[in-house]
């Protein structure tokens, strides 16, 4: 063992709270990553925005978007429960998020956490994820999947961990129950088909079938308690097949669901992996028979055909490879009361602190420059949408930011978080914007069907107002083109505010969100 | 050892053997100086304050005559390189350009050379130079011409002293020499209060007898290099007023100057330490550990701190990483190589086409980018007649390029810049201006503050290509060079001209 038997006998008292010490710090510093990146001001981009502002709404999406035939609310027991929070505490549509981001994040980071003797290689791995992947973002999207991320740890982490021995019946249970609760939450049931797999690919048959019969249990009991078990599961299909299967390139999908480029910082922390087991000695199972390096190897092949299997998937099982062996080698190196582990972990505690909270690149507070459309902007009255209109964009952040910021307000949004949810024609349209790269002109289809109560919302310059001459246009927050019939019979008038004029809406004060 | 050494293959080559040491230090040494001279025949000048450095020394004028300060400013922090530089322009009388090219070539010069005292096996830095820009800007970084290069150098020479001389208890002349070097460095570069970095990686080391030394020769050399400013305690405390301001003025890291914004984690230095885990391993080199190893240490901070500002890997981390590499590798080198072996002679010409090379190509036009730059001089552009700020104005702008180039080539311009070197000297007025113009990301209407308190012999400068007129309606503009506006109040009372592009 290690060598750090001091001569300072009167600290040797002191040792044995280095262990609870390590697990305050560890735990802690992972409390603190979020809360820091909150203090910056930060909100997510996309559905935590939606969730959200759906819970303090109180309306069904169908009040709320503009469906096609074929939905159902996947993410129902999330707005639930961010419902009743909302409920009980009176809070605001920017309270949520910020709960949704730091729980969300503090779940995920604690969740291999009861599985690890040295909990400080999981800090290790956080860091490492932060400098090679996108992944650090991803954890404070406040969002369900990130449920199903800590779901898919607890799984991989229990075997990794746990004693060598077959399952027991009482390990199926906590399987089922935590596919359930993913289930009932993300909705996506079908990707555990993955984790299964990896399991059989790895040998491990026993927990395979075990996995395999608690995934279809939980799945069916997660969906049992929308009510509506057989349908929910088929709509998830459904709702997949529908978002993957619309689009003729992968240009016009949602950024996740494109392809990724190869993950090639991956594949260096897989090499480096390698050398460490020769180098370092490790006594660890071989990767071919490890559920978590199958679950690699599947997450990276598919993130080519969406990256959100690598992310998902790949990632969060690399995590779960790495800190398995990161732990054999502080083992080897640390005595668990050691002096040299305690200092070990302030100095990993504050790496890992400072490399996920550092605001490299605008990352944690882009959105203080973000400018809303808000219902208490003067300026913007008669320019949102009236009683009963529609809100038409193809740009599916105005739609998350317009929501969040007027979660009460009476129109509904033709593009929402997902554009296989809009009717048929419009997803056309929808489509045929995205394929112009925002041509004004794909817009015309739905600028023919507008009614006085709708407006068409673009992103744009000042210095260039859309070009549809059939609607007059306000530019009525930083960056955004609002548009709407003409009031009146005469010629539409020029941009209420013209290029040349001094801009007294378009700047933010120093630390506005609005 | 190698065969070459072998009398048996002895061979009428072998008389000269006695001088491939000799040629060996002659290439490194030659080739170091080259890189500098190849940059700059390219035309080379670098972008920031270089030449706000040689045009203050031509200028012979203080901050305050130049910038328009707050009254955080009190003394001139790189006040020994100003007073150099302003002797080498008495001596040379040459202009501002011929200022900053000396300042390229002898501090890069300089800083490599530094590094070569200490070795046995000098190509080992040419490998650890050529591996550092193969996988960060420092070696770029020592290309710009400015102070903070002479501090790297006086680190690279402490923790080379250490590398070599480490293993026995420092002495007296080791921490005068100390003192010496870190004075130096204050006196020139003026931020002696990051030199706790490498006292306190030789503690993390476990290095005690050495940390007290560099402790002392750190207060010491502060205190001394203060001291040749005339004002020693005043000198340390505008130090450390001035990067508290630089970093705490700012409520965002994206308004802070570039190199003082967060680095991405630089993956890259991970690797080569990794690298030299490997090789440590794989070639069976009798290295010290690394954990007692101080540039170990002052790589492990550097590269944490690089979260918070990218500075301290440039300047502090990378430096010593380079020499846990150069140090590696003379081992290894030592271990493959005799030392007057022709096989040695042929790899330094290799490592010395390969460093020339890989740092003097023109890659994304790094050296290059200068020479479509356009300059506000009437040197140059006899038409900005009347569009440069007249005697006692102010030239207003929220881009420290445009003060760094313009005031390189107007030194003896008699007007102020609002906005110089550092934004944290402004008056806190004008830098709330300067914080909102970046926070909206330029947007004219976060100009106005300035705008209504021009008068005549005022300018304001934006960026901006031909085509887009600055909408402030309240001045009358004029494309000035390319890519440059200056705006200043009409002249008469008439409406103010629609502007005409060139």
């Amino acid at each position: 063992m290690t060598g750090d038997n001091s001569n300072f006998n009167h600290l040797e008292a002191l040792r044995r709270y280095v262990p609870p010490a390590v697990w305050a710090i560890v735990i802690l510093v992972i409390l603190i990553i979020p809360l820091k990146i909150i203090s910056e001001g930060y909100l997510p981009e996309d559905d935590a925005l939606r969730h959200a502002a759906k819970a303090v709404s109180g309306k069904s999406w169908g009040d709320i978007l503009v469906l096609g035939p074929a939905f159902r609310d996947q993410n129902f027991v999330w707005h639930f429960f961010l419902r009743q929070i909302f409920l009980w505490s009176h809070c605001d549509t920017d309270k949520l998020v910020i709960f949704a981001s730091a729980g969300l994040f503090a779940l995920f980071g604690w969740s291999p956490l009861p599985w690890l003797k040295r909990p400080e290689a999981w800090l290790i791995t956080l860091t490492i994820v932060t400098l090679t992947s996108g992944l650090m973002p991803r954890l404070m999207f406040g969002r369900p999947f990130l449920l199903t991320l800590s779901g898919l740890v607890i799984i991989l982490s229990a075997w990794q961990f746990g004693d060598s021995s077959p399952p027991r019946w009482r390990t199926l249970a906590g399987v089922t129950a935590v596919i359930a609760v993913c289930t009932l939450v993300h909705g996506v049931w079908y990707l555990w088909a993955l984790p299964v797999a990896a399991f059989f690919m790895a040998g491990q048959f026993r927990w395979g079938i075990l996995l395999a019969v608690g995934w279809i249990a939980g799945s069916f009991l997660g969906a049992t308690v929308t009510g509506h078990p057989i349908d929910s599961l088929c709509y998830a299909v459904e709702i997949a097949r529908r978002t993957l299967g619309m689009h003729d390139i992968q240009n016009t999908m949602t950024a996740e669901l494109q392809s990724f480029s190869g993950g090639v910082y991956a594949l260096l922390v897989v090499g480096a992996l390698l050398v460490l087991r020769n180098l370092g000695g490790l006594n660890t199972r071989p990767w071919k028979s490890n559920p978590a390096f199958w679950l690699v190897c599947l997450g990276w092949l598919l993130g080519f055909k969406a990256m959100r299997f690598w992310n998902d998937w790949g990632w969060p099982a690399l995590m779960v490879l790495i800190t398995c062996d990161l732990q054999l080698l502080l083992e080897a190196r640390f005595a668990a009361d050691s002096f040299k582990r305690l200092a070990l972990t302030g100095g990993l505690a504050v790496m890992t602190y400072l490399a996920a909270t550092c605001d490299y690149n605008s990352r944690w507070t882009q959105n203080l420059t973000w400018s809303y459309l808000t219902q208490d902007n003067r300026d913007l009255n008669g320019w949102l949408p009236d009683r009963g209109g529609i809100f038409y964009t193809a740009d599916m952040t105005l739609f998350f930011q317009t929501f969040f910021k007027n979660p009460d307000a009476d129109w509904k949004y033709i593009v929402g978080y997902e554009p296989a949810l809009m009717p048929d024609q419009d997803f056309a349209v929808y489509q045929r914007v995205l394929w112009n790269f925002g041509d004004t002109k794909a817009y015309a289809p739905w600028v023919e069907k507008m009614r006085p109560a709708d407006r068409l919302v673009i992103r744009g310059d000042r210095d260039a107002p859309p070009n549809s001459s059939q609607l007059e246009w306000e530019y009525g927050v930083s960056g955004i083109w609002i548009g709407r019939l003409p009031h009146t019979n005469a010629p539409p008038p020029a941009p209420t505010i013209p290029a040349t004029a001094t801009r007294e809406t378009s700047t933010n004060s120093v630390n506005s969100t609005k | 050892m190698p065969q070459d050494n072998d009398p048996s293959t002895a061979s009428p080559l072998d008389v000269v053997r006695r001088y491939v040491p000799l040629a060996v230090w002659a290439i490194v040494i030659l080739v170091i100086l080259a890189i500098p001279l190849k940059v700059i025949s390219y035309g080379f000048l670098p972008g920031d304050d270089a030449l706000r450095h040689a045009a203050k020394a031509v200028s012979g004028k203080p901050w305050p005559e130049i910038l328009v300060m707050g009254p955080a400013f009190q003394i001139d922090h790189n006040y020994g390189w100003h007073f150099l530089l302003r002797q080498v322009y008495l001596g040379s009388h040459c202009n501002t350009e011929g200022l900053v090219l000396f300042a390229v070539v002898a501090l890069f010069a300089l800083v490599n050379w530094s590094a070569l005292p200490w070795l046995k096996r000098p190509e080992a830095w040419l490998i650890a130079l050529t591996a550092a820009t193969l996988t960060s800007d420092v070696p770029l970084r020592f290309l710009l011409g400015r102070p903070f290069i002479l501090t790297v150098a006086g680190l690279l020479t402490i923790l080379f002293a250490w590398q070599v001389r480490g293993s026995s208890p420092p002495k007296w002349r080791t921490a005068a020499g100390m003192a010496v070097v870190i004075s130096c460095c204050t006196f020139v570069h003026g931020v002696w209060y990051l030199w706790a970095l490498p006292v306190a990686a030789f503690f993390l080391a476990g290095q005690f007898r050495w940390g007290l030394m560099l402790l002392a020769g750190w207060v010491a050399g502060s205190f001394l290099g203060a001291s040749f400013t005339g004002h020693p305690l005043a000198s340390l405390y505008q130090a450390v007023v001035m990067a508290s301001r630089a970093f705490g003025l700012h409520s965002t890291q994206r308004t802070l100057a570039s190199e003082f914004q967060p680095s991405a984690g630089e993956l890259f230095g991970l690797v080569i330490m990794g690298g030299l885990l490997i090789l440590r391993q794989l070639a069976g080199l009798k290295a010290r550990p690394m954990t007692a190893n101080p540039a170990f240490w002052l790589a492990c901070m550097g590269w944490v701190l690089g979260f918070k500002a990218s500075r301290f890997p440039d300047d502090w981390g990378w430096p010593a990483l380079m020499v846990l590499v150069a140090c590696d590798l003379q081992l290894l080198l030592q271990a493959r190589f005799a030392a007057d072996s022709f096989k040695r002679l042929a790899l330094v010409c290799g490592l010395a086409a390969a460093a020339f090379l890989a740092i003097t190509n023109d890659g994304g036009r790094r050296w290059t980018s200068n020479l479509t730059q356009q300059y506000l001089t009437t040197a140059e552009h006899p038409e900005l007649n009347g569009w440069m700020p007249e005697k006692g104005g102010i030239l207003y702008s929220s881009d420290m390029t445009i003060f760094y180039q313009t005031f390189f080539k107007n030194p003896n311009g008699d007007w102020r810049y609002i906005l110089g070197y550092e934004p944290g000297f402004m008056t806190d007025e004008d830098f709330q201006v300067y914080h909102s113009i970046l926070w909206n990301y330029g947007d004219p209407k976060a100009y106005e503050p300035w705008i209504k308190k021009m008068r005549p012999e005022d300018r304001l400068v934006v960026r901006g290509g031909a085509g887009s007129v600055p909408s402030s309606r309240q001045l009358e503009w004029n494309y000035g060079v390319s890519g440059i506006w200056i705006g200043r109040l009409p002249r008469t009372n008439a409406p103010p001209p629609a502007p005409e592009p060139r």
